[in-house]
């Protein structure tokens, strides 16, 4: 190696600590002030006494219910854009700049503007006020074109030889989408699923605005609920003594973001190398 | 739960209302950080620091240090109350950090030396018991603590309330009612609140 | 047959995520015009008095650029070396770890930086120059959490560059600094700046960490250790308590950060246009 590239290795290790210091000391204070308060019955107990006493189990359950309200509209809207971008529109055309211009534009929205969309259109217009309906919508309308870029990426990754081999054999437009395509690219999809779960579970200011901030268990999607995500903001910022249970709170969320990633890839990588649904 | 002067349409604005319905008690502290060894502060030094007048320590009687005066936002029943009660302008403040909730206030007095702001009593106190690093400062020589709110001494109180809009239906006078029982007066003691009852 | 019926159902789809962003448009414009049209200029001239129905935002405007772009000659820096570095210069075994821990980096909550930033940063920098919440604290911490999509942007597009150029320039014992200089970066250069652009927009349209660091006084951004307050900033942290007017103010800048962040993709795509889009 020459000498330019010995110090270019260095400095860039140098970078790389700079960094990860900051990253390694927040996971470890989040975990020094929380982990004592972590424990079974904090998973398993409704909060008590606005949450500084109890435990975070209707929360996991409100978060869990948004985040199903979320996937089941952006998951099938955002695979048939998907489908729609890599199967209909000719690459290049008009349609496929303005389509693409439309999702970056979304892409790159701040999120507070869903948040302020829910409210008027979701909650008021709508007419379904602070619920877990509202807040599933609206940060289902953030994670689409993620979800939408990520599909589409998979999809058109699927080798031509396969959409050649389909079409002469007379396979239908449908089960060419449905029995191969989309089975093809059904990794790269559920890293779109993962990517969108991810960005839903740590957004707060839109579920500030949409499904509010009420701990007890929901009864239903009308009602409201709180996420995780506005616990953490809650504890921490509106809670006298509530900052040892935000950092919890933490812990959890980010635990649950690792779990779901892993076991999404894990679950992936089998069928990979094994083929074909 | 702070006090406000009516009742909320969905533009925001608020239309009518059925009279606010105190339900506990609450004071309004100026805290300053731990490490700071003043303890004690008038109203006429407060109205200086915060018009940007005082802008030292030492005129306070402690090191040569530069205030980190804190504000609230606007909008909140806290500042509101401050204003009005020290007879400042919100345009006439020269505040360095401007925060939302009391929390913020108390974690961003904490974690300045210099910092000085104003949070509800209640959970200063709470906080201030827990170990968190801030001080409540006595006000025109009472000091700030839930007791002194309850026994009514304290100058800087704040009543917490419920509104309702419209006719008053039976169930929500019950709840009114539930609301100012003695059933509940603990609840608002565990929050660092005195109980409308005393 | 249901070839046509499922050849609707995905235009339809389409249609839906675009009909999303026309809502969002017209629903603000739809809120905002006629409070904008009576403010007119007023809405720059003047000050941030909510109270006194004031509703000036120039200086909170200059209060999200200033913290975006900071946060961006920050991260983007660093953003390519990282990238670069990792792809050719970092020990194969390190690139796994290291991509992983950019992974986590992206997953932490907002509010999780927001909350390190106030504990950690602030006091910090408060020991250099008080009151320590700043623009440079906001800055500092939006650097953090744009880095790592900027990274993985830049992998990709680092990715893109064909094998045949690297063996090339092996060939020609040009040294990897060197490879990258002159090689690399030239043609990749587009795709990382408009990767990067995007990440501007995520950065002026952060929220929590913001209101948690910048220390929210209204203010022309003028130190760097000086508070300033970022129109998302102020859209959170006055929402709540607003109503009538001052809520449709808000309202108001929530359209004008959707404007700016059109315009800045405009850019982007202008940018990128030399490049074949990659996501």
């Amino acid at each position: 190696m020459v000498r330019r590239d010995r110090v270019a290795t260095g400095f860039g290790a140098v970078l790389l600590l700079a960094v990860a210091m900051p990253v390694v000391s927040m996971v470890f204070s989040i975990w020094d002030q929380g982990h004592d308060e972590l424990s079974l019955a904090f998973l398993l107990q409704d909060p008590r006494q606005a949450g500084q006493a109890g435990g975070i189990a209707s929360l996991m359950i409100s978060t869990g219910w948004i985040l199903a309200i979320c996937l089941a509209v952006a998951v099938p809207v955002g695979l048939g854009c998907a489908l729609y971008l890599s199967e209909q529109v000719p690459p290049g055309s008009r349609r496929e700049r303005g389509l693409g211009f439309v999702l970056d534009v979304l892409a790159a929205t701040p999120s507070i503007v869903f948040g302020l969309f829910g409210y008027q259109f979701l909650a008021i217009t709508l007419g379904f006020g602070f619920s877990l309906l509202s807040g599933g919508i609206a940060l289902s309308f953030m994670v689409l074109p993620l979800m939408i870029r990520s599909a589409e990426q998979a999809l058109r990754a699927v080798p031509r030889a396969h959409r050649q081999a389909a079409t002469a054999l007379g396979v239908t437009r449908t089960g060419w989408i449905t029995r191969i395509l989309v089975p093809s690219a059904a990794p790269g999809i559920a890293v779109g699923v993962i990517l969108s779960v991810g960005r839903a579970l740590a957004e707060t200011a839109v579920l500030l605005f949409t499904a509010g901030y009420v701990l007890r268990r929901p009864d239903s999607v009308m009602d409201s609920g709180r996420a995780l995500s506005v616990h953490i903001y809650d504890m921490a910022m509106n809670v006298p003594g509530g900052a040892d249970r935000a950092a919890a709170t933490a812990v959890v969320l980010i635990t649950a973001l690792i779990l779901i990633n892993v076991t999404i890839r894990g679950l992936i990588r089998p069928s990979r190398a094994g083929g074909h649904a | 739960m702070s006090q406000t002067e009516a009742a909320v349409r969905d533009d925001g604005i608020i239309a009518s209302v059925s009279g606010p319905v105190v339900v506990a008690r609450d004071g309004i502290a100026m805290i300053v950080n731990a490490d700071n060894p003043v303890d004690a502060i008038t109203r006429a030094e407060v109205r200086a620091l915060y018009r940007g007048e005082t802008d030292n320590w030492q005129a306070l009687g402690w090191t040569d240090r530069p205030v980190t005066v804190i504000n609230k936002s606007s909008g909140r029943a806290t500042l509101t109350r401050f204003l009005e009660y020290f007879g400042l302008d919100n345009r006439n403040v020269e505040a360095d950090m401007v925060i939302g909730e009391n929390q913020q206030g108390i974690q961003a007095v904490a974690s300045a030396p210099a910092a000085i702001g104003y949070v509800s009593v209640g959970a200063a106190e709470y906080e201030a018991d827990a170990g968190t690093a801030i001080r409540l400062l006595k006000l025109d020589g009472v000091a700030a603590s839930t007791s002194a709110v309850g026994a009514g001494r304290y100058p800087l109180g704040r009543d917490l309330n419920l509104i309702t809009t419209g006719e008053r239906s039976a169930m929500v006078q019950r709840f009114l009612d539930f609301a100012r029982s003695d059933a509940v007066a603990d609840l608002y003691r565990k929050h660092y609140f005195v109980p409308a009852r005393g | 047959m249901a070839d046509r019926w499922l050849h609707r159902l995905l235009w339809l789809s389409a249609m839906l995520a675009a009909l999303v962003l026309g809502g969002i448009v017209v629903l603000l414009i739809g809120r905002t015009a006629p409070f904008i049209a009576q403010q007119g200029m007023d809405l720059l001239a003047r000050q941030w008095y909510p109270g006194d129905g004031e509703f000036g935002m120039a200086a909170m405007i200059a209060g999200s650029l200033a913290v975006a772009v900071l946060a961006l000659v920050l991260a983007a820096p660093l953003a390519v070396a990282l990238a670069a570095w990792l792809r050719y210069f970092a020990p194969g075994w390190l690139r796994r770890p290291a991509l992983a821990l950019f992974a986590l980096m992206a997953g932490i909550p907002s509010v999780v930086y927001g909350l390190w930033g106030l504990l950690v940063l602030v006091p910090w920098i408060n020991g250099w120059v008080p009151p320590g919440a700043s623009w440079l604290a906001g800055s500092l911490v939006l650097a953090l959490m744009i880095l790592p999509l900027a990274l993985l942007v830049t992998d990709a597009a680092l990715a893109q560059v064909p094998p045949d150029w690297l063996h090339a320039g092996a060939a020609l014992a040009l040294s990897r600094v060197g490879m990258l200089r002159r090689v690399v970066l030239p043609h990749t250069a587009p795709a990382i700046a408009s990767g990067v652009v995007l990440q501007f927009g995520r950065a002026l349209g952060e929220t929590m960490a913001v209101l948690m660091v910048c220390g929210n006084v209204v203010q022309w951004p003028g130190s760097v250790f000086e508070p300033v307050r970022t129109l998302t900033a102020n859209i959170a942290l006055e929402m709540s308590y607003a109503a009538g007017d001052h809520r449709i103010a808000l309202f108001a800048s929530g359209l004008l950060l959707m404007l700016v962040t059109m315009a800045l993709l405009a850019l982007s795509w202008r940018l990128g246009r030399r490049h074949h889009g990659t996501a």
